[in-house]
């Protein structure tokens, strides 16, 4: 066998395993123990989760895009779920959390998106739109958006793990600029 | 052309053979945990997790040669944050040993983790363990720091190539989630003792 075979086989070989796309999903939420304590101390009272949902033709409302991979929601069908499921988690903690309240958030994701195609750092982002009622009455609506950016690599195996386990810290990210909005604390108090 | 065809190649090639540090996380499955607790020992405790454990990066074995990397104490701490909820009545998480949360909120108690891990596989192709094993160490003190107890628990978690494919962090994650699950029940065997 010619060694130019056996290195355009290797070269093969290498672009598909660098290159080949495969599903996966986000990692389950973590909890912000920061935000959970932000909660407590607060003197919120207790509210209800309405409808989390992806505003039309948002970027990575389904799926997020990872170097030829594609990463799902592991919570319902989109990541208004998980945004949902996310904010759930933090104020179940808190001891916030009431079906029964007359107080309702509810949440429209406008951006979700990770770009991590870049050799030496990778970026996510998120957006949504939060509103608070009571009693049917509109008291806080706001669009809150959180980035954060960290050190990756060329390799795809060290990237795309990466970019997946960053995700949760971009949400809760987003919640801390959520929970730490005045405005939006004396909406729920 | 062909010379630089031939640079990118082996660039690739080597970046795929040479063993690395794969990322991976511990972060387990903490909504699962809530409701499973029995009776709150009423008694307010710290959460101890220092800046420094927190980013501390731990590598330890994967397969096919490679390493896996990850911090986690920065992982579990959402976790054992909510373990120790389903077990005493209050958690306040504290920075240091002497922070002033401590005094101000009549904490009874302040844990501080202690994490060992271990991780293996016996794969010559993929790098995710197949094997994982988190030990937790909580030792709980007095407000003035005087150690009083010592929980110890095993949380073991294993992951196959079918699984593990679309979540390469899953055997550590079970595991996460086996050692928080034994944590709820090894506080609830000495609650006699911290009542």
């Amino acid at each position: 066998m010619s060694i130019p075979f056996l290195l355009r086989t290797a070269c093969v070989a290498a672009l598909v395993a660098v290159a080949s796309g495969c599903a996966m999903q986000a990692p389950r939420y973590q909890p912000s123990i920061d935000n959970v304590e932000t909660l407590k101390k607060s003197q919120v009272k207790p509210v209800a989760l309405g409808s989390f949902t992806v505003q039309s033709g948002a970027l990575g409302g389904t799926a997020i895009g990872l170097r030829g991979s594609s990463m799902t929601s592991p919570e319902g069908a989109d990541y208004a779920a998980y945004l949902a499921e996310a904010l759930r988690q933090e104020l179940a903690l808190a001891g916030k959390l009431d079906p029964k309240s007359t107080i309702e958030i509810t949440g429209v994701l406008i951006k979700n998106d990770i770009a991590a195609g870049g050799f030496s750092t990778n970026s996510g982002e998120i957006e949504a739109r939060f509103i608070v009622r009571t009693g049917g009455q509109v008291r806080y609506e706001a669009v809150k958006r959180a980035e954060l950016s960290w050190d990756s690599s060329f390799v795809g195996a060290i990237a795309i793990p990466k970019a997946q386990q960053q995700y949760p810290l971009v949400v809760q990210q987003l919640l801390t600029a959520l929970l730490t909005d005045a405005k939006f604390v004396a909406a729920i108090q | 052309m062909m010379r630089r065809l031939v640079l990118i190649c082996s660039t690739l090639v080597v970046a795929l053979l040479t063993g690395c540090a794969h990322p991976i996380t511990l972060g387990g499955d903490v909504a699962k945990l809530v409701g499973t607790g029995g009776a709150k020992i009423d008694r307010k405790v710290g959460l101890l997790v220092t800046a420094e454990q927190r980013n501390a990066q731990v590598v330890t074995p994967g397969g096919g040669g490679d390493k896996v990397n990850y911090q986690p104490y920065r992982d579990l701490e959402p976790g054992l944050y909510v373990a120790l909820s389903e077990s005493f009545a209050s958690v306040t998480k504290l920075a240091t040993a002497a922070d002033p949360k401590v005094r101000a909120e009549a904490l009874n108690y302040v844990i501080t983790p202690s994490i060992a891990t271990t991780s293996s596989s016996p794969s010559l192709l993929t790098w995710p363990p197949t094997q994982f094993t988190v030990e937790l160490t909580c030792t709980i003190a007095d407000p003035q720091g005087k150690p009083l107890t010592e929980v110890k628990v095993l949380g073991e978690g294993r992951a196959e190539f079918d699984e593990f494919k679309a979540d390469t962090s899953l055997s550590a994650r079970r595991a996460t989630d086996d050692a928080l699950k034994k944590l709820i029940k090894a506080m609830s065997e000495i609650a006699a003792k911290l009542r």
